[in-house]
């Protein structure tokens, strides 16, 4: 495919933009790309977010792994509550405060992911606040024994991890 | 109080200590990057009053000091000893630091997150380590709610530290490895496993005397026990092949081995000027040495203590001074240390 601008150059910048629900595609070459702004906006590694992590991480912040994220409506986001705003997140690479998880979960969601293979916790969990959380984990630890016990046939010890989780979801 | 590096377990294998760090933030204010200056204040208050209390023990074996208004000079020398870290350093909002008194735990107020609880144990020792951590965690949290989320876990300002909030590392001393240039190897081969190789000084810092952290990369997705776990089975891989490295070395050439060592003995008890850099490989070839049953080490310092006390900023301690003149004052020092005279 030629880029779209120049018709010279084969096209290796693939823009997908989503604005108000409407989704435009762009294909350029990276001179053009360039010309245009588009690469400032879109790759980490220029804007400094990317300098945040060793290099190991570099390479995941790939050019097109979030592009529909980054359309011109989400750039304006801003956090309610410490008012941190997406640019300032992506030049600093440090969130203000835990409101700031939630209204840049778009971009962040990925980036975990990327730099730990998961967004999922299962590590320790806060005492005062963590109750309902811990009965919960619990719940999902039983129900996944639960199903390989019912696998194995060993339905003696299912009906003890049925009658557990039972308990368990009342507490809740 | 003996500090942790005096231990003489610090002089004995190739890991010399064994950190853990964690790192939380207070609900309901804003991360350091964003707060004001009175929030930053009470966040500080808050954090101290939790550990240094009427009700916990604690209080007696901890040195609160408050950190941006000490002179740059003093939080260097604090840097060097791994009291406190780089930020807390350059950090111009109210911050500070609580460190117990053999120095095994400090605690900072509003580095990059609220809090960050650090705990060394001499040695290979790192169940310790997370096991003071968690409780330092558990006690702080008897006051003072964390900002937690039931997918991230503990919500941190750096994405690379969110979940556990955990980074466990072993400061390990391999120099055969080093001088066999295998450290890039194994810094990749580890990377795989989700594993990180630093200098001593941490990101972006390069080694001295062979003194490198391996620690965890990933925080989120696997509990506290696995990125440990996983630490160990990393460690147990680098001192293996620190081992083979130090028996190839010898085995090829014997004489040229111990010559190296005593070299480096003899600068350090005869040196009249001498830099940071080559007094730490000259400790470093014989805390080596000494390992290898070539010579006893038979000195009231671990070498350990030694490299610390002659950083650049320890040096500095006492009046300002050129870099000729710290080198003069180091070569000084380590005469002392193993002549047991100038």
């Amino acid at each position: 495919m030629l880029c779209e601008k120049c018709k010279k150059n084969p096209a290796t910048v693939h823009l997908k933009q989503v604005v108000n629900g409407v989704t435009t595609e762009q294909h350029l070459c990276a001179a053009c790309a360039e010309e245009g702004g588009y690469w400032q906006d879109m790759t980490w590694g220029h804007n400094g977010f990317g300098q945040l992590f060793d290099d190991m991480f570099q390479d995941m912040f790939h050019f097109s792994a979030a592009p529909e994220a980054l359309g011109t409506k989400a750039s304006g986001t801003r956090c309610p509550v410490c008012g941190m705003t997406l640019e300032q997140f992506k030049q600093g690479g440090k969130l203000g405060c835990a409101a700031c998880y939630d209204t840049f979960g778009p971009y962040l969601q990925p980036t975990l992911k990327s730099i730990h293979g998961s967004n999922e916790h299962k590590g320790k969990i806060p005492q005062k606040s963590g109750g309902q959380m811990m009965a919960r984990r619990e719940i999902g630890t039983l129900k996944r024994k639960l199903a390989v016990a019912i696998e194995k046939e060993e339905f003696e010890e299912a009906a003890k991890l049925r009658d557990r989780i039972r308990q368990l979801g009342k507490e809740e | 109080m003996a500090k942790w590096y005096e231990n003489s377990v610090v002089n004995d294998g190739i890991v010399i200590s064994s950190r853990v760090r964690l790192a939380r933030n207070v609900k309901k204010f804003p991360f350091p990057v964003q707060m004001k200056q009175e929030e930053a204040e009470e966040v500080l208050k808050m954090v101290k009053d939790a550990v240094m209390n009427d009700r916990t023990p604690l209080a007696n074996t901890f040195l609160f000091r408050r950190v941006d208004t000490l002179p740059m000079e003093e939080k260097r020398t604090m840097v060097e000893s791994h009291i406190i870290s780089p930020v807390l350093a350059q950090q111009q909002k109210p911050c500070a630091v609580m460190v117990k008194d053999d120095e095994t735990v400090s605690i900072m107020i509003n580095e990059e997150d609220h809090v960050r609880i650090q705990t060394i144990c001499p040695g290979e020792d790192i169940d310790a380590a997370w096991d003071l951590a968690d409780k330092l965690d558990n006690l702080i949290e008897e006051t003072v709610e964390y900002a937690y989320h039931e997918q991230a876990g503990f919500i941190t300002a750096c994405p690379t530290n969110m979940g556990t909030g955990l980074r466990a590392s072993f400061m390990v001393h391999v120099p055969s490895l080093e001088k066999t240039g295998q450290m890039p190897h194994l810094s990749r081969t580890l990377s795989r496993f989700g594993i990180t190789v630093r200098g001593i000084y941490g990101e972006g810092s390069d080694s001295l005397g062979g003194i490198y952290q391996i620690s965890n990369q990933i925080t989120l997705g696997q509990s506290e026990e696995e990125i440990i776990k996983n630490l160990k089975n990393a460690i147990h891989l680098v001192k293996e092949q620190e081992q083979k490295a130090r028996k190839a070395i010898r085995e090829k050439d014997e004489v040229a081995y111990e010559d190296q060592v005593y070299r480096a003995l003899g600068v350090l008890e005869q040196a009249r000027r001498i830099s940071a850099n080559e007094a730490a490989q000259c400790l470093s070839l014989l805390r080596e040495g000494a390992q290898e049953g070539i010579f006893h080490w038979n000195y009231p310092k671990t070498m350990y203590q030694i490299f610390i006390e002659t950083q650049p900023c320890h040096m500095q301690q006492g009046g300002s001074k050129t870099a000729a003149q710290r080198d003069v004052a180091r070569a000084n020092l380590l005469r002392q240390v193993f002549r047991g005279s100038h």
